[in-house]
């Protein structure tokens, strides 16, 4: 001890923070639908985003351990594609359903499921964790009217400061009155052509903003400006 | 003729994280005569615009708060004595800088101590997080731990309404004291917010305290906040170490 | 064994030095040895006058055994005058005798035969060396004897020698200056030129881009102005050279004599910019001369003003600053050692980098034998020679001596003049008025200080005794320090603060925010009460740690005046709140850092807005400064 610094073994180790984030995503036939320009279907963009946001993260030092993510995906079901965990897995390959219809509450409700036993498991844990994230992404009309049950309860964790919400709608027959409701805050942000590279990157700079600041904090201002390039309002 | 060894040290160093506001942490210590000593930490909040004034406006209002009335808070423990004065302090401030009250938040720590005759009396204040821990002859233990809000990062804080509830005066006598006290960001690595322990490095700072003279442990707490903490946060940190030994020890 | 006079008192030109007749066994040797030998050979020993000096200045000061000793010199000298055996020659501005006698046994080496008695073994070894110098063939012989019981002995030195200064540690030889073996000193003149000075007849000033040529018939295109001053533009000249071109009618008769007389010997001393060749212009008429381009940034423009040594300088410490005061000596005594004596010892002729390294400009200005140095700074310049017009007389060494004591000074302290004091005038009566504010520690003086507002106090607080010695020595009692006197105090001050004696934390700040902290020992020595309760604090604008009395906290406190800031940050905050209010605005404290961000490493560059507003705060504090110099 003569030279008076403190060793590696008498340290703690605590838990980095964790910014949970939930993916919902549309996947519902239309996906599938190229619309006649000839290029990738929307859900092989798609699976190309979130591989790209995989990577991104991993790239990062401190986002890899403080990313927490899951996946959901819907079309007339909510399916769970991925569990809440690190990013160091291998990322899912996110397929069509086979029944139609795009049940877009029950896509929503699942996630914030998944969020809300996460939250209780840091809790438990006594692991620090940042206003979780709920990023939904659809590019039609909801086929059902369970988006009118979830949608209050969603706005009321947004209103608490307890969650925070990115809705984003694919294409052109997107309708991003049904994902305002979700968002009393944020409004819905179009999806320009099929840059969900673009936009995945742009979250998994946000998230190793956001665990670069102290948690708890109102959010790290998310970079704004890094959004304009993708989509059109 | 016997004196007291009085042992007072304090560190602060700004943080990894990207914003570039400067160091939040402040830090301040005061040696009452031959007979005792204070150390107080504050840690400035981040959604604070002035956090760093506030902290150093909160540090020097507790020193001399607690340098005069120790008697009288150590007998009479109760918030008042001691908010008044800071919440007073912090609001002239705010009016200069022109801005709110809570552009001032911060939380505050400080352990003080004073030999009477034979013993030596204490106190501790302390609200929001950070840790506060003790030894009084009979090993090293928790005496405050970090307080938190809802997100477990959210915490309480001087200028907050409701501070008084939160505001955890402890005080005692004893026939020795030492405290190693920290902000947030040193907790990181020397407190396990899951089960509420110490980490063995804490001990062993307690063990530096009685046996490295003061201007020497200033400078060893700064190297292990460089070298070791500052490395393992993004936060700003701040280490402070507060000794008053018995007669039985060698007079420094 | 000792040495038979009889070799040497018929044909050595025997020299004599004070130590060896103030020297413990000294007077029957030179009484009862020395003197009969003398008078068969017919001759005379030499002694300096500077010797007879000193000797004087040893019966009236110093401890009873130095006056002893002082008065056995004294007896000895009276003795050999009398009896006409002794020969006192020497001006009375001789720099000090160690240097007259090198400088003559140097110059008439190759003349005769040489007999110097010293105990002294720093001089002893400057003339081994003078000896052993191969540049110089003689056939003359050279001895070097010391004295003791037993009469003369060739030159060893004896254990247990002590002197104020440790030999080993002044650093007297010629050869260990930066100069190169072989070097001829100037002359030492008596009287300044005289003639009226005529300026040169100049058909044109050349320019950029116009051509120049030496005696050689080199010839070179002036390139972009450097700088230029009152007398001339420095232009660069390609490749590591330049030239000073002067302007019209600023070259006169004398000064181009006086590049002759410098021309005529090449002089090589690191840190130097000597001339080395005249440039002529196309008409073939001298215009200015050639030199080797000097790097850095002067003196005046960035150690003495504290934001641009900070912008230069960001990563010096205490210990950078006490190095290029050890340059800035080694220059100066290598100069010396040549008989240049600068006159004008002018922070903006001194250029210093980054890596310490210092160069001397404008040496056309110096004072070479009989040309004297026509301007100075009433900052540098002695009391008794304020007033004289500085081109009419011949400074000595000791007017340079001055102006280096108070250059090092300026150096250590930032940009502060040794002289300026609360409540005083202008730096020309601050130096007649002889009020050197700084003390040492005297528990029984009292009385209010007139050290100026600031952090002066704190910086000669953290100053080691033997320094803050040196400058009240030179300062209030009119003794100047050699040139290697400074050298061994500023490598020891240098020393101290690398190994950690001086104050643990603050003691290689250039600019510390406290009194040194005095160990307890020191305490106990000096019998200084233990100081009211102090408090210590962070700045929150500046970061560094700050000490503050407790009354003065609570003071504070009670008037509800802001206690959260170090005195320099909210000084700074009140210059830059009071420049606001004048103009309207609302005035609220940036949250940017200070300069010197110790802890992060990885601080991300202020936005613009901070910038500006401590440029504003630099620019004030400029002018602050600026006004407590006038």
């Amino acid at each position: 001890m003569a030279d008076y610094i403190l060793r590696h073994q008498e340290l703690i180790e605590n838990p980095t923070a964790r910014v949970p984030i939930c993916l919902v995503l549309d996947a519902s036939a239309s996906m599938t639908d190229t619309r006649g320009h000839g290029g990738p279907r929307p859900i092989d963009a798609l699976n190309d985003g979130v591989r790209g946001f995989f990577d991104a993260i991993r790239a990062d030092e401190i986002a890899l351990y403080a990313a927490d993510v899951a996946i959901v995906s819907f079309a007339g079901k909510p399916r769970v594609e991925f569990e809440f965990g690190s990013v160091e897995r291998e990322p899912p390959l996110i397929a069509i359903h086979d029944y139609g219809g795009t049940s877009l509450g029950t896509g929503v409700e699942k996630g914030i499921e998944l969020l809300t036993f996460r939250k209780n498991q840091y809790k438990e844990t006594g692991v620090d964790y940042y206003q979780p994230w709920l990023v939904i992404m659809t590019d039609g009309e909801p086929t059902d009217e369970s988006h009118k049950r979830v949608a209050p309860e969603v706005c009321r964790l947004i209103g608490e400061k307890r969650l925070t919400i990115f809705p984003i709608g694919v294409g052109e027959g997107a309708r991003l009155s049904t994902l305002k409701e979700f968002s009393p805050r944020r409004d819905p942000l179009r999806l320009q052509g099929l840059h969900f590279g673009e936009f995945f990157e742009w979250l998994s700079k946000s998230v190793a903003t956001t665990s670069r600041s102290t948690p708890g904090e109102p959010t790290a201002k998310l970079d704004a400006e890094g959004i304009k390039g993708w989509a059109e309002l | 003729m016997a004196s007291a060894s009085i042992r007072l040290a304090f560190a602060c160093v700004e943080g990894r994280s990207h914003r570039a506001k400067g160091c939040e942490d402040a830090g301040g210590m005061l040696r009452i005569g031959r007979r005792g000593g204070i150390i107080a930490l504050a840690d400035g909040a981040g959604s604070a615009a002035y956090a760093a004034s506030g902290a150093a406006t909160a540090v020097s209002v507790a020193l001399a708060v607690i340098a005069r009335n120790f008697a009288e808070i150590h007998a009479t423990p109760g918030p008042t004595l001691f908010l008044t004065p800071l919440v007073e302090a912090l609001t002239v401030k705010a009016a200069e800088l022109e801005c709110r009250l809570r552009d001032l938040a911060c939380t505050l720590l400080v352990a003080a101590a004073v030999r009477h005759g034979d013993t030596v009396q204490w106190l501790t204040a302390h609200i929001g997080d950070g840790v506060i821990a003790a030894d009084f002859g009979d090993g090293l233990a928790l005496l405050s731990p970090p307080e938190n809000g809802e997100f477990s990062s959210s915490t309480y804080f001087v200028t907050d309404v409701g501070a008084a509830d939160h505001f955890r005066l402890s005080v005692g006598i004893a026939r020795e004291a030492t405290f190693v006290v920290m902000t947030d960001g040193a907790a990181e690595s020397l407190f396990r917010r899951a089960d509420q322990t110490l980490a063995p490095a804490v001990t062993v700072m307690a063990k530096w305290a009685q046996d490295v003279p003061s201007r020497r442990l200033k400078s060893i707490l700064t190297k292990n906040l460089i070298e070791v903490i500052r490395p393992r946060t993004m936060d700003d940190a701040s280490l402070g170490l507060l000794r008053i030994g018995g007669y039985t020890d060698s007079v420094r | 064994m000792p040495l038979d006079l009889a070799d040497f008192s018929g044909r050595h030109k025997i020299i004599v030095d004070t130590s060896s007749l103030m020297a413990d066994d000294a007077e029957p040797f030179f009484k009862d040895a020395l003197h009969p030998a003398l008078k068969q050979a017919g001759s005379k020993i030499v002694v300096p006058l500077g010797v007879v000096r000193e000797v004087e200045k040893h019966l009236t000061k110093g401890d009873a055994r130095k006056k002893a000793a002082a008065r056995q010199a004294e007896r000895i000298l009276a003795h050999l005058k009398n009896d006409g055996v002794a020969e006192i020659f020497g001006d009375t501005d001789d720099p000090f005798t160690d240097q007259t006698i090198l400088y003559v046994v140097q110059k008439y080496r190759t003349k005769c035969d040489f007999l110097v008695v010293t105990q002294d073994s720093g001089l002893a070894e400057s003339l081994v060396n003078i000896k052993d110098s191969a540049a110089v063939q003689s056939q003359k012989d050279l001895t070097i004897v010391r004295v003791d019981k037993n009469g003369i002995e060739h030159w060893r030195a004896p254990t247990g020698t002590v002197s104020v200064v440790p030999a080993k540690q002044r650093d007297r030889s010629p050869a260990s200056t930066a100069a190169k073996p072989g070097l001829h000193p100037f002359a030492l003149k008596a009287a300044p030129v005289t003639g009226r000075s005529v300026p040169q007849p100049i058909s044109t000033v050349p320019q950029e881009n116009d051509q120049v040529t030496t005696r050689t018939g080199h010839s070179y295109a002036l390139g972009t102005a450097i700088a230029q001053g009152g007398e001339g533009t420095i232009y660069g000249l390609g490749g590591n050279r330049v030239g000073k071109i002067y302007h019209a009618g600023a070259l006169t008769n004398r000064t181009l004599a006086k590049l002759d007389r410098m021309l005529s010997r090449p002089v090589d001393i690191a840190g130097v910019c000597w001339p080395q060749e005249m440039l002529f212009n196309q008409q073939g008429e001298p215009i200015g001369y050639l030199m080797r381009r000097a790097a850095g940034v002067p003196l005046d423009r960035s150690v003495f003003k504290k934001p641009l040594l900070i912008k230069h300088f960001p990563h010096w410490r205490r210990t950078d600053l006490v190095d290029v005061a050890l340059s800035v000596t080694r220059v100066v005594q290598a100069l010396h050692a040549i008989n240049v004596i600068l006159g004008d010892i002018n922070p903006l002729n001194i250029l210093v980098t980054e890596a310490k390294q210092v160069t001397f400009v404008d040496l056309d200005s110096a004072q070479i034998e009989e040309f004297p140095c026509p301007v100075g700074m009433i900052n540098f310049t002695r009391a008794k020679n304020h007033g004289r017009d500085y081109g009419s007389y011949l400074r000595c060494f000791d007017d340079d001596k001055f102006a280096l004591a108070c250059l090092i000074f300026m150096i250590l302290m930032p940009g502060k003049p040794p002289f300026s004091h609360a409540g005083g005038g202008d730096p020309g009566e601050n130096i007649r008025s002889r009020s050197f504010p700084y003390r040492l520690y005297d528990p029984n003086e009292r009385g209010k200080s007139s050290v100026p507002d600031g952090a002066w106090r704190f910086i000669w607080s953290h100053f080691s005794r033997q320094i803050k010695e040196s400058f009240c020595r030179c300062f209030k009692d009119d003794q100047l320090l050699e040139a290697s006197d400074w050298i061994a105090v500023l490598t020891r001050y240098r020393d101290s603060i690398a190994k950690g004696f001086m104050d643990q934390e603050q003691g290689n700040d250039i600019f510390p925010t406290r009194f040194r902290r005095l160990s307890d020992e020191e305490r106990e020595k000096f019998r200084i009460a233990k100081p009211e309760e102090t408090v210590d604090l962070t700045c929150s604008a500046c970061g560094k740690i700050y000490e503050m009395k407790l009354s003065k906290l609570e003071e504070r406190q009670h008037l509800n005046l802001p206690t959260d800031a170090c005195p320099d940050c909210r000084k700074a905050f009140s210059l830059l709140k009071q420049d606001r209010l004048a103009r309207g605005a609302v005035v609220r404290p940036t949250r940017s850092r200070g300069p010197a961000q110790q802890y992060s490493p990885n601080t991300v560059p202020p936005k613009r807005g901070r910038i500006i507003r401590w440029a504003v705060v630099a620019l004030l504090l400029l002018v602050v400064l600026g006004r407590c110099m006038h």
